[in-house]
């Protein structure tokens, strides 16, 4: 009888474990790379995907869009709260480099509501600020640039006198 | 009897590429501004030093190669060839220094892709590139789209007939006015009128979406340039698909197919007859065409689970290719994913392109047509008695016979396609690409298209990327300019 009640609670212990965490076998941080070159394996899966947020975002399709860069390849998330994208402050562009995001959601390879492929999300989290990028201007450019400037000059200076002079010649 | 060019030929040319390059450099000085509206100071330099080259070399050409001949045909031909290989690489100056490209030699490509409207691109991290050099990018296609010969053949040259040969180099076979200049000031006024109606389009579009007032605007230009002059640079590295939008993208498919139509129907419908455009031979040709192609994308994805995104994405493909235009509304991966009927619509809207005297590349419609009319004309003939003499007739702004010279130039131009299209797939073969794939990137490069599977990328061979500069280059002019060019380049050896 004891034997018998341990294992109940061992067997109803390992349900709850495999129902709480089966899901996020494939949301162990899947690379855009990955799901992007493999579609397939995840369609219609629950994944957790990691990125710089790029742009701003968009509102179409009856929700708002963040897109999110990683190794090269991009990907659209979709939500339909603005709100759940307030969390993140810094935005990839020339000027900024954007948060670092981990959004969870459901990945489709063909969106039905969207005819795209994208990520359905349910949670998101700034894993790493982003910062405005300090670029600094090497000093050989700027010295390159001013010689040209002067060099442009001085030729531009030396072809107007030379049709000057040519026009006066040809009139005499 | 073939003329061969001397020195005084040279000279002349020499000269004439001089006022080009000057011509150019005050282009770059519009970078330099929008460099200087959103504090970029790198781009600044980087535009200066452009500027700045182009505007030294113009000047040297200029003083050292006085015109010593009149200007004739020849010089025009070898102008409008010299002149692309001179903007591009002088145009990749600032590109190089931006340290989003690998070697020049990307950033030669980039800038070729661009002056030729192709839109293939190499760069790096494009999410990161600044306004400046978006601008310089964008504005290549405009430069090149409107042509680079033709906004200069208005201040440049007196000579009406030698204006003619700038105008047919630039692979322009039909004038709209009699007079070429007027031509081409009647190009610019289109353009200016469709450049307004664009931008306030795609302005009103992403404003709504969300993009700032100043983000919008630039958005607006960059995607009008690259969607009129069929280009098919975007400034986000997932092209039309950063966006999200259903309606930018039917905003876009408007503004490509307009940007296909050839140029002197435009003058019809604007100033002649709005019913040309439902007789027109070549629209005709461009309805059989599309909706054949639509059927087989139609065919091909039928049966697949999710068909509807996979046929929004399929339809805009084909619409983007038929034009020339390059825009994507998908991935590398998801393009790839295509059946393989689907990729072959798309190869096939590739080759074709859009009307004669427009921005596309490709075969053009109006050839493609005649060749069609020639099957059934050589039917109704075989049906008809020996003796009898029978033209077919076709409607392209006025009633017109299918005439042996039509015919000819139809093939010829057709044969020069084909025949660049294989090249370019054999090369990208002989590099252990699949033959498909490389057929699809061969003829994206020759037709100045755009669309890539993927071979397109800074890693790929050397000599591919030559191969397809040059592919970019040939198909731009229709071969006849670099032919006539080259022709006369080997006459020299031979003197």
């Amino acid at each position: 009888m004891k034997t018998n009640k341990s294992t109940i609670i061992f067997s109803i212990s390992l349900l709850f474990c495999l129902s709480v965490f089966l899901p996020f076998v494939y949301s162990q941080s899947t690379s855009l790379k990955d799901l992007m070159v493999d579609p397939e394996l995840f369609d219609q899966k629950e994944v957790r995907v990691s990125g710089e947020a790029i742009g701003e975002i968009l509102q179409s399709d009856g929700g708002f869009w963040v897109n999110l860069l990683s190794s090269g390849y991009n990907l659209g998330i979709f939500s339909q709260n603005k709100s759940d994208f307030e969390d993140i402050s810094h935005w990839g562009s020339y000027a900024e480099t954007g948060d670092q995001i981990e959004v969870q959601g459901r990945f489709y390879k063909n969106c039905f509501q969207h005819q795209t492929t994208d990520i359905h999300m349910e949670s998101l989290n700034v894993a790493k600020p982003g910062h405005k990028n300090s670029r600094v201007v090497s000093s050989r450019k700027v010295k390159t640039a001013r010689l040209a400037l002067i060099i442009c000059f001085l030729v531009a200076l030396m072809y107007f006198l030379k049709e000057k002079i040519w026009n006066k010649s040809s009139k005499n | 009897m073939i003329i061969s060019p001397d020195r005084k030929d040279f000279s002349t040319i020499f000269n004439i590429l001089g006022r080009l390059s000057v011509v150019l450099s005050f282009f770059m000085l519009i970078p330099v501004v929008v460099a200087f509206l959103k504090n970029e100071f790198s781009p600044f330099f980087d535009f200066l030093i452009g500027f700045s080259a182009s505007a030294i070399l113009g000047f040297v050409l200029l003083i050292v190669f006085p015109i010593k001949k009149e200007v004739g045909w020849i010089h025009a031909f070898f102008t409008v060839s010299a002149s692309w290989i001179l903007f591009s690489l002088l145009g990749a100056i600032p590109l190089w220094l931006s340290s989003h490209f690998v070697s020049f030699l990307d950033a030669w490509f980039e800038a070729m892709s661009g002056f030729a409207t192709t839109g293939l691109t190499l760069i790096q991290d494009l999410d990161h590139l600044s306004f400046a050099h978006n601008t310089w990018r964008h504005l290549t296609m405009f430069i090149g789209g409107q042509g680079i010969i033709l906004a200069s053949l208005s201040v440049l040259v007196r000579s009406r007939s030698v204006a003619l040969g700038f105008y047919v180099g630039e692979a322009r076979q039909e004038k709209i006015l009699p007079n070429v200049v007027g031509t081409a000031q009647f190009i610019w006024k289109v353009s200016f009128v469709y450049l307004i109606l664009g931008v306030v389009t795609y302005f009103t579009i992403l404003f709504r979406q969300g993009q700032g007032v100043e983000k919008s605007l630039y958005h607006a230009f960059w995607l009008f340039f690259a969607s009129f002059d069929t280009g098919g640079f975007a400034p986000q590295a997932q092209n039309i698909a950063y966006y999200h939008s259903l309606n930018l993208e039917l905003a876009t498919i408007i503004f490509m197919i307009l940007g296909a139509i050839n140029f002197n129907l435009h003058f019809w419908v604007w100033n002649k007859s709005k019913k040309e455009i439902f007789k027109n031979f070549e629209i005709k040709t461009f309805l059989f065409t599309l909706f054949s192609l639509v059927l087989i994308l139609y065919f091909s994805f039928r049966g697949l689970g999710s068909s509807l995104s996979a046929f929004r994405g399929g339809f805009y493909q084909l619409v983007s290719a038929h034009s020339g235009c390059g825009f994507t509304n998908l991935s590398q991966t998801q393009l790839l994913s295509f059946p393989g009927l689907g990729l072959l619509a798309v190869i096939f809207a590739m080759m074709i392109g859009g009307g004669v005297c427009s921005t596309t590349g490709g075969i053009k419609l109006m050839r493609l047509g005649i060749i069609f009319r020639t099957f059934s004309m050589e039917i109704k003939r075989w049906m008809m008695p020996v003796k009898a003499v029978y033209r077919d007739r076709f409607h392209h702004l006025q009633d017109l016979t299918l005439s042996d010279k039509r015919i000819k130039e139809a093939y010829v131009f057709f044969a020069f396609f084909m025949f660049t299209y294989i090249l370019g797939a054999l090369v990208g073969m002989a590099y252990g690409y699949p033959a498909r794939l490389a057929l699809f990137e061969s003829v994206s490069a020759t037709a100045n298209v755009g669309l890539s599977t993927g071979i397109t990328q800074s890693s790929m061979p050397t000599v591919l990327k030559l191969v397809y500069i040059f592919q970019m280059w040939a198909g731009r002019l229709e071969f006849i300019a670099i032919f006539v060019s080259l022709g006369l380049l080997l006459s020299l050896f031979k003197k």
